[in-house]
């Protein structure tokens, strides 16, 4: 059972601290603050400066692409957009950031590749920090994801921090992943082979555009992913102790 | 794992240094986490962490569990934050003595409390909450506030003692916390220490501090101060060596130069205790 004095203070707070109303208006709930109104907003100042730091660290190619487009106003103006209609939930600062590319595809006048660039972002943020204990060997979804985009997306990430120009749109498949042994991230450029050995390893049926592939073929590409650490190898003790069911 | 005794100085574990905390060859006597860095994830960091605890004993310092909020805590959470102590054999859970959420919202910041008896009861009885719930004792730490909040009709020692005699936990105590503060409310620095519950000091953080207009705002993102200094030398005079992290959150540099400011901590932590050896 709260105090209803802290009850109110809160209730008093919390609009404030979003942007919402005032430190003028919480004053006139609460009483005065004896550091003084000024002092009192001071802290929704603090929160957006907060938000928006979280955005920036989260999706610094974003950012550099906007600050390309419209400067650092274009960047502050998006986020804070994003915390009025997003909030931050959860002890994790970084799940504030979670919906930020779902929300970013239905903004008008943002270009897509922007959306892609922060799904980028995003995904190899939460394969870095995916738990270790996946619901498979591999870890499809959790430290393993695969990707199609309309522009060489991770390269134009790299592009963007380095303010470079974005070079021809070209789509690619890629596969983003934090190392199976290593536990570096990565991005796997897919091919149909590769496509298929992923598909196969997940016990998913291959479409028909990948139908005509030889079975050299895929399990070739598979040596490739296991190399390169996107897959586990089918002779690690993790993945022998798993029902063989994918090849 | 380390024994989990903290002692001496240590300094705050963050991603800049990743790539060469293992390889320090200096001396440190623990690394401080913010735990909510590794509830919950896993992958290099935590592999990195758990490397880290079988050399160094661990402290945990959270950001965002909210002691003095008005919302339940996550049980999720907490029990996320459990298995992490427990992993890095983490002997007492630090917080802030402030609020972080309301109504399921996050701000990811520090926010004071109205300095009063109702608020130091609400948080009082959080703060036992979260022990019982951690199975751990608890310490909170001074925060820096840049407005005395509504409602307050106590000085901030005043406050502070309430709740954590009402909570009989540990204090954090943040030096440069109390500097940026007195000179925020332009009050004198070693007034506002001493009206601390300074007795009940478990760990010190030391910090640098910026200038912004007419504020100075803890931003972590400096070398320790000068009058921070002072203010840490007259706690060590008065109280004797309580293990002290030096914390730089903002701008970090390269790991030798927060040593360095270990380092001189640790110089100033062991003359007091020489000297109250000789007395």
């Amino acid at each position: 059972m709260i105090a209803p004095e802290m009850t109110a203070f809160f209730a008093a707070m919390a609009p404030m601290l979003a942007g919402r109303i005032d430190a003028a208006q919480v004053e006139s709930r609460l009483g005065p603050s004896p550091s003084g109104t000024a002092a009192l907003g001071f802290y929704a100042e603090l929160v957006r400066r907060n938000l928006h730091k979280i955005l920036s660290d989260v999706f610094p190619s974003v950012r550099a692409v906007c600050h390309g487009d419209g400067g650092e106003g274009r960047w502050v103006q998006l986020a804070a957009a994003y915390a009025d209609a997003h909030p931050g939930t959860g002890a994790d600062p970084n799940l504030f950031a979670a919906r930020f590319p779902q929300w970013l595809a239905t903004q008008t006048g943002v270009p897509a590749v922007w959306t892609e660039l922060a799904d980028y972002e995003w995904t190899r943020l939460i394969a870095f920090h995916a738990p270790d204990a996946a619901s498979d060997v591999d870890g499809f979804d959790v430290r393993l994801f695969v990707r199609q985009y309309s522009s060489d997306i991770p390269r134009l990430a790299v592009a963007a921090l380095r303010g470079e120009a974005p070079g021809a749109e070209v789509p690619v498949l890629v596969a983003v992943f934090r190392h199976a042994r290593t536990a570096h991230l990565g991005t796997f450029r897919l091919g149909a082979a590769g496509l298929a050995a992923l598909a196969r390893r997940r016990g998913l049926p291959l479409p028909a555009s990948l139908g005509a592939l030889s079975d050299d073929a895929i399990l070739q590409a598979q040596d490739a992913l296991v190399e390169a650490g996107v897959l586990v190898s089918a002779q690690s003790p993790d993945h022998r102790s798993e029902p063989c069911t994918h090849d | 794992m380390q024994n989990a005794g903290i002692g001496g100085v240590g300094i705050g574990l963050r991603r800049e240094h990743y790539g060469e905390i293992l390889q320090c060859t200096r001396p440190l006597d623990f690394l401080e986490i913010v735990p909510e860095n590794f509830v919950g994830r896993g992958g290099a960091p935590l592999s990195l962490l758990r490397r880290c605890a079988e050399r160094w004993p661990i402290a945990a310092h959270g950001v965002s569990v909210s002691p003095g909020g008005g919302d339940a805590f996550d049980g999720d959470y907490l029990a996320g934050l459990a298995a992490v102590l427990g992993d890095c054999g983490v002997e007492r859970y630090t917080d802030h003595l402030c609020y972080a959420a309301i109504g399921g919202v996050a701000y990811y910041d520090l926010l004071p409390l109205p300095f009063c008896t109702a608020a130091a009861r609400h948080t009082a009885a959080r703060i036992i909450e979260l022990s019982d719930r951690l199975q751990r004792p608890i310490a909170v730490e001074n925060i820096s506030f840049y407005a005395t909040m509504p409602g307050s009709v106590q000085d901030e020692g005043d406050f502070v003692r309430e709740v954590v005699e009402r909570a009989d936990c540990g204090l954090l105590l943040d030096v440069n916390n109390v500097y940026v503060n007195a000179v925020n409310h332009g009050c004198d620095p070693l007034e506002m220490l001493w009206a601390l519950p300074t007795e009940r000091a478990v760990h010190i953080h030391l910090a640098g501090h910026i200038r912004e207009g007419e504020r100075l705002l803890d931003n972590h993102g400096a070398a320790v101060g000068d009058p921070v200094w002072a203010l840490y030398r007259a706690v060590m005079a008065r109280h004797g060596p309580i293990p002290t992290l030096v914390e730089w959150d903002t701008a970090i540099p390269a790991l030798d130069r927060v040593l360095d400011e270990a380092d001189k901590a640790r110089a100033i932590l062991q003359a007091c205790a020489r000297q109250r050896e000789v007395a």
